[in-house]
């Protein structure tokens, strides 16, 4: 009774402390960029790992000072090395720590290894056979960048991964990112409610308009397709750069008040349509309001995530995408709304009502947005 | 391409997030303190080799899991759960390994928060030995945690005449908080705090008197929680352990009575731990000189940066905790809702359904507390603070 009475005790509080996850688990971040033959990277490891590993606390009092782990230099070196394992082509790829330095982490300071290395031919698929720190602690992970030739690998190494191998279609990784970004950019736009009305309160006009003298037809499909084109270019470039600001993290647009923008940009988009406010520099407004629903997308894409490395080109990708969606409308919408623009029943049945209940949307989404007053159910 | 255009085409575009290395220029610098002591740190490193020596020798393995797990539980650091997972990995392949090796590998899946893993290496072990009392206190436990009291309690009845009186009354009572029999579970534990057995070693006692305090928080019996955290911490200090489950526990319970200024001196060094991080930017968020606000500003850039680290190696343990960065820290009641969404699909303790109900008003979402509200009624939970927040919700006030 009093063995298994033992065995309880210690484990009660550690069972039922579902929180106990309170450090940070061991990592390690291992950066590697190949161009041709050569590689070279950087790994950073946790001195406190190292420390339980091969021991650098010298004088044993309980602190890692910069002379002690210089003296470790060789060691660290040696321990590093015996368990990354680098090949190409069945060959391997002798690998050289070329400087330690140190690097602070959200978690404590780590050894900095700068490496160097050389494959005897030009990569084109990298194995790598990563064992660091498993035989210590089964929990420790190595998060590994790997550039080859310009195409980019993520992944996260275990206890079970074993070696890895990368490349081989070196276009692929880009291609994927390039397909899966683009995707959601389109479906970003063609899903976006609010996006496609404003867009919709932008484009009817083109083709039929109303001055104070009167309603003024668009003389010329090609015209009108052109015009609207410019638009919605306009309105892309603007919401590129903000949207871009935003997902990189350089901005930080509070939601709440673009959201808010953005109904109001829909409310007024309708409402040009009825009461004619703006038709020249059609172009400038929609730059300007783009900026305001490119900081709005940029929640959604933050939320999809950018990639780790090649954020550049995701973000160009999901641009790439949001115009696709844009000129799709302009091609869908444009030739049909041409065709009936003089018939009084477009203007009265579509074009004016269409905008009235575009205006009154984007005012009850800004009241909505703005105040946090639900309303509408979408 | 435009958009390229737009942004500094730098080659850092490409190049990946780096930490700037740098070259401290003293040899004296100190870079890292060692959180536990030489001692300690030793005791565990001679454990090691001898469990190396012997690599397919049960008992010498058990004995470094063991500590390992000990010491992980005091620091509340995962790394030694890491080196209890090496020292177990001789038995890996093997699903019928020695019973306590089974249990051990059990334990270790419920710290990674992989009870569905950790439920299944326990059923395998009460088949092979049913009634085998750690499997079964085990499974009670993530039971408790995955918010199953009506199964909490059958595995605790289940080890009556196998443990000891606390043990199985502080099972019970856990389980009874929770089913809306609080006064059955506060008597049964106050029965089992004020007159303790003295032969009764501390680490027997520690869940009945953290409980104790729990509950009374919980409640709101302010009064009553805030004796049980005294003795609770008196008790723990006497025994010359260290509880990071309880200092976290008590923080939470100095912010909801608003006493910051507390939590920021009890947590001010516990920086290591993620969950006191948490708690003491919380304080530090409150107080208003401008020192605490610097300092709350970046510890929460530190917190960041620790859950994006935990997301790299994709795992999802901190999601009650990012849910409540989220909310509290980051202002951002639209994503805390869907961490905390995605935090009760793993883990439905009070505190889990809190935090989703605290999201959900916040971010005017009653939808996302429809899980949290049919737990409620299934378990009958009183609750104070758990009611008022659903009546918020259905109230739809701001």
């Amino acid at each position: 009774m009093s063995r298994i009475a033992r065995l309880l005790c210690a484990f009660a509080l550690s069972l039922f402390a579902s929180t106990a996850f309170a450090h940070s688990s061991s990592s390690s971040y291992l950066q590697l960029q190949t161009h041709g033959g050569d590689i070279e990277g950087r790994w950073d490891i946790a001195l406190r790992d190292l420390d339980a590993a091969i021991g650098l606390d010298t004088d044993g009092n309980d602190a890692l000072t910069w002379g002690e782990v210089r003296q470790a230099q060789t060691r660290i070196d040696q321990y590093a090395l015996a368990h990354l394992v680098l090949g190409s082509a069945n060959v391997r790829c002798p690998l050289q720590v070329t400087a330690l330095r140190i690097a602070e982490h959200a978690d404590g300071r780590y050894a900095a290894l700068d490496l160097a290395g050389a494959c005897p031919q030009a990569v084109k698929t990298l194995s790598i056979d990563y064992s660091l720190l498993f035989d210590l602690d089964r929990q420790h992970r190595g998060l590994l960048t790997l550039q080859i030739d310009g195409a980019l690998f993520t992944t996260v190494l275990g206890p079970q991964t074993g070696t890895v191998s990368f490349g081989g279609d070196a276009t692929q990784s880009s291609w994927q990112v390039f397909k899966t970004y683009f995707h959601e950019g389109l479906w970003h736009v063609w899903t976006g409610l609010d996006h496609m009305l404003f867009l919709a309160g932008l484009f009817l006009p083109a083709v039929l308009w109303r001055t104070r003298a009167g309603w003024q037809v668009a003389p010329s499909l090609r015209g009108a397709v052109w015009q609207t084109a410019g638009i919605v270019t306009a309105f892309t470039l603007a919401h590129a750069t903000t949207l871009s600001l935003a997902a990189l993290g350089w901005v930080h647009w509070p939601s709440r008040w673009v959201e808010s923008a953005v109904a109001a940009t829909v409310a007024f988009a309708g409402f040009n349509n009825l009461v004619p406010m703006v038709h020249r520099r059609l172009a400038a407004i929609a730059a300007v309001f783009g900026l305001i629903h490119g900081s709005a997308i940029a929640s959604a894409l933050i939320d999809l995530g950018l990639p780790v490395s090649g954020r550049v080109w995701a973000l160009a990708a999901f641009n790439f995408g949001v115009e696709a969606a844009q000129l799709s409308l302009v091609a869908t919408v444009i030739p049909l709304t041409f065709v009936f623009r003089r018939s009084v029943l477009y203007r009265r049945c579509i074009l004016l009502p269409g905008s009235a209940i575009v205006t009154t949307i984007g005012v009850l989404w800004f009241i909505q947005r703005a105040f946090l007053v639900p309303i509408l159910p979408f | 391409m435009l958009a390229l255009c737009l942004l500094p085409a730098t080659p850092a575009a490409f190049a990946i997030d780096a930490v700037p290395a740098y070259v401290p220029n003293d040899d004296a610098v100190v870079l890292e303190r060692a959180a536990v002591s030489s001692p300690q740190l030793r005791a565990l490193r001679e454990a090691r080799s001898r469990a190396e020596a012997a690599p397919k020798n049960a008992t010498v393995a058990i004995a470094y899991a063991r500590q390992a797990i000990e010491l992980g539980r005091q620091q509340a650091d995962p790394r030694y759960y890491g080196n209890a997972e090496a020292a177990l990995a001789p038995w890996d392949a093997d699903p019928a390994p020695p019973l306590e090796i089974a249990w051990l590998r059990a334990v270790l899946h419920q710290q990674r928060h992989d009870f569905d893993g950790a439920r299944a290496e326990l059923d395998a072990v009460l088949k092979r030995e049913p009634g085998y009392p750690p499997a079964l206190l085990t499974r009670a436990v993530i039971h408790f945690v995955q918010g199953r009291p009506h199964d909490m309690q059958r595995d605790c009845a289940a080890l009556i005449g196998m443990a000891s009186t606390v043990i199985i009354g502080s099972c019970g009572a856990a389980a009874a908080s929770v089913l809306g029999h609080v006064e059955t579970a506060l008597s049964t534990l106050a029965q089992l705090n004020t007159a303790p057995d003295p032969r009764l070693a501390f680490d027997q006692r520690s869940w009945a008197l953290t409980l104790e305090a729990e509950i009374d928080a919980r409640m709101e019996r302010n009064d009553a929680a805030r004796a049980a955290f005294d003795r609770a911490r008196q008790a723990t200090a006497a025994a010359g352990d260290h509880d990071p489950y309880l200092q976290v526990t008590e923080a939470d319970f100095l912010l909801d009575r608003h006493e910051p200024a507390t939590v920021v001196e009890r947590l001010r060094d516990e920086t290591r731990n993620d969950n006191a991080l948490l708690r003491l930017t919380q304080a530090e968020a409150q107080l208003p000189d401008a020192a605490s606000q610097a300092s709350a500003k970046a510890h929460i850039d530190m917190l960041g940066e620790r859950f994006a680290a935990t997301r790299a190696r994709g795992e999802a343990t901190h999601g009650r905790e990012e849910a409540r960065y989220t909310l509290a820290l980051r202002h951002d009641p639209q994503a805390a809702v869907k961490l905390a969404q995605a935090n009760w699909l793993v883990q439905r303790e009070p505190l889990d359904a809190r935090i989703l109900l605290e999201c959900a008003v916040a971010a005017h979402d009653p939808d996302a507390a429809k899980p949290v509200l049919a737990w409620m009624a299934d378990t009958r939970i009183e609750d104070p603070r758990l009611h008022r927040l659903a009546a918020q919700l259905k109230a739809g006030t701001p």
